[in-house]
């Protein structure tokens, strides 16, 4: 019987304290595999813990990073838009948490974790965050973005990149514009990432959300999500393996 | 050496328990004129399996086709590799490849007569082996991507179509509105044969019909990426880190839409 249990992890990043919540399941003693989740611009949400705790449930210890500090924590689209927007614009702010989330997650003793079978995924601006984290040059088997733009002011740190990327994106998502695509695949190829991207018809942003409801711009689909999380499942247990 | 070999195959049927993997010559007909396709499957499997009509690349009905049709058929499938050129065309050098395949894609009729055809093979081997009717799909590699296309375009009422580096063009693009099931292209990002602008029509296509379809760009693959044979840096290479990836995501779509089938 899995015993999902979840536990607050805090770091410290520029003298701002963060709070993020580690998933495991308690039931399973033996080390396992650590992912970084990434979730999107609600931070760490009921939702957010919801996806992070089924993940977990696969036999992962599961960090949902917060990015925002303890003291952030929206309740709507226009205080997630504002909590997001000055992040996604300081990459390196962006980078040093999600560096610190990650060490966080190494260091931790709550959950028994094989600690150099690391990855990171991340949902919408946590996608972003997730190949981020992996232009950074963290130690990564595997770098996972649902739904996330791929733009970037750093193209040239592709040639950091340690682990294998693997993006999923909705084939008429309007929120990751479209030219994001061959520019990505051009910065991948010229460093010689091992890469993939998925495009799933019919799918627009949000895709794994089941909360997401506007058609043709952000729509829950649970067929593609379901395609999604098999093709993260399938990767993981590639580099895990 | 191509044709020396197959018969050779053929008598090898029977092997230890643990391996039985059957290889078998399927002669057949189409418009009064024979072709020859090959059955594989694991005759120590006695349950229905799931079908899959399985077009190879422009070398055809090979040894080296009915090798992968093993490595992918393992215990789940019963694959049907067809012909697509007719008993008296079995190419033995790239050349006569090209002008056997050319010719079939040039005449997309004729293409989605023996695609199917090969269907129709692969549904009469229920009457000899434990094969699930309810769950068939086709899956084909380079010229055999292509054709499995045209034959959802066709609109034959499979349960899902897999092209592996398979071309992506077509002359019938309204077509697209005929498939009936999802459709999974495995596409080298770096495949000279695929260029760019197949990949954005084929997407212009299956956006506008609706379709039920994905697609995987391999970073650092090019054509035939699948084919142990192939050894053309940068432009036709096997590369078994991405033909592993590839042979999953097919394994996924088809669990996800032969268990809907069941």
């Amino acid at each position: 019987m899995t015993q999902l249990q979840s536990q607050t992890v805090g770091y410290t990043v520029d003298g701002l304290a963060f709070e993020g919540r580690l998933l495991f399941d308690a039931a399973d003693t033996a080390p396992r595999p650590g992912l970084l989740m990434a979730p999107n611009w609600f931070g760490i949400s009921d939702g957010a813990l919801e996806l992070a705790g089924q993940v977990a449930g696969r036999g992962y210890r599961v960090l949902l990073v917060d990015l925002y500090g303890t003291t952030v924590r929206p309740a709507n689209a226009a205080e997630a838009s504002a909590a997001m927007l000055p992040l996604k614009q300081d990459r390196a702010s962006l980078r040093r948490r999600l560096l610190a989330a990650l060490d966080a997650l190494r260091d931790q003793d709550v959950a028994p974790m094989e600690s150099t079978r690391l990855a990171a995924f991340g949902f919408c601006f946590g996608g972003t965050c997730a190949l981020e984290l992996v232009r950074a040059g963290a130690p990564l088997k595997a770098a996972v973005s649902f739904h996330g733009s791929l733009d970037t002011p750093n193209p040239a740190d592709a040639r950091n990149i340690q682990g294998a990327v693997l993006v999923l994106d909705g084939a008429l998502d309007p929120l990751v514009p479209r030219e994001q695509l061959p520019a990505f695949a051009r910065e991948m190829s010229e460093a010689g990432v091992d890469w993939q991207l998925l495009s799933y018809g019919g799918a627009v942003h949000s895709f794994t959300d089941p909360a997401a409801n506007n058609p043709g711009t952000a729509q829950y689909n649970a067929k593609v999500s379901q395609r999604a999380f098999a093709a993260m499942y399938a990767l993981l247990d590639e580099v895990f393996a | 050496m191509n044709r020396l070999l197959l018969p050779s195959l053929l008598f090898a049927c029977t092997g230890p328990a643990w391996a039985a993997m059957v290889t078998q010559a399927v002669p057949y007909e189409i418009d009064g004129k024979p072709f020859e396709g090959t059955l594989v499957y694991d005759d120590a499997v006695k349950t229905p399996r799931p079908g899959l009509m399985m077009v190879p690349n422009w070398l055809g009905v090979t040894p080296a086709a009915a090798e992968q049709a093993k490595e992918i058929a393992g215990e789940r499938y019963v694959i049907f590799i067809a012909d697509m050129y007719g008993k008296d065309i079995r190419p033995s050098n790239p050349e006569e490849a090209k002008a056997a395949a050319t010719a079939v894609r040039g005449d997309r009729p004729l293409m989605r007569k023996r695609a199917q055809a090969g269907v129709e093979v692969l549904r009469k081997q229920g009457e000899k082996v434990p094969l699930d009717l309810a769950s068939l799909g086709a899956i084909g590699f380079c010229f055999g991507g292509g054709s499995v296309l045209e034959l959802a375009r066709s609109g034959v009422p499979l349960k899902g179509f897999v092209s592996f580096h398979g071309n992506l063009d077509t002359p019938n693009p309204a077509d697209a509105r005929n498939i009936r099931a999802p459709v999974l292209v495995l596409h080298g990002a770096d495949d000279p044969s695929v260029p760019k602008d197949q990949v954005d029509a084929f997407s212009a296509e299956m956006k506008a019909a609706k379709a039920d379809w994905q697609l995987v760009s391999y970073g650092g693959a090019v054509h035939s990426f699948t084919d142990r044979g192939a050894n053309v840096p940068g432009r036709n290479e096997y590369n078994p880190k991405v033909a592993a990836r590839a042979y999953q995501a097919m394994n996924d779509l088809f669990d996800e839409v032969f268990t809907g089938a069941r």
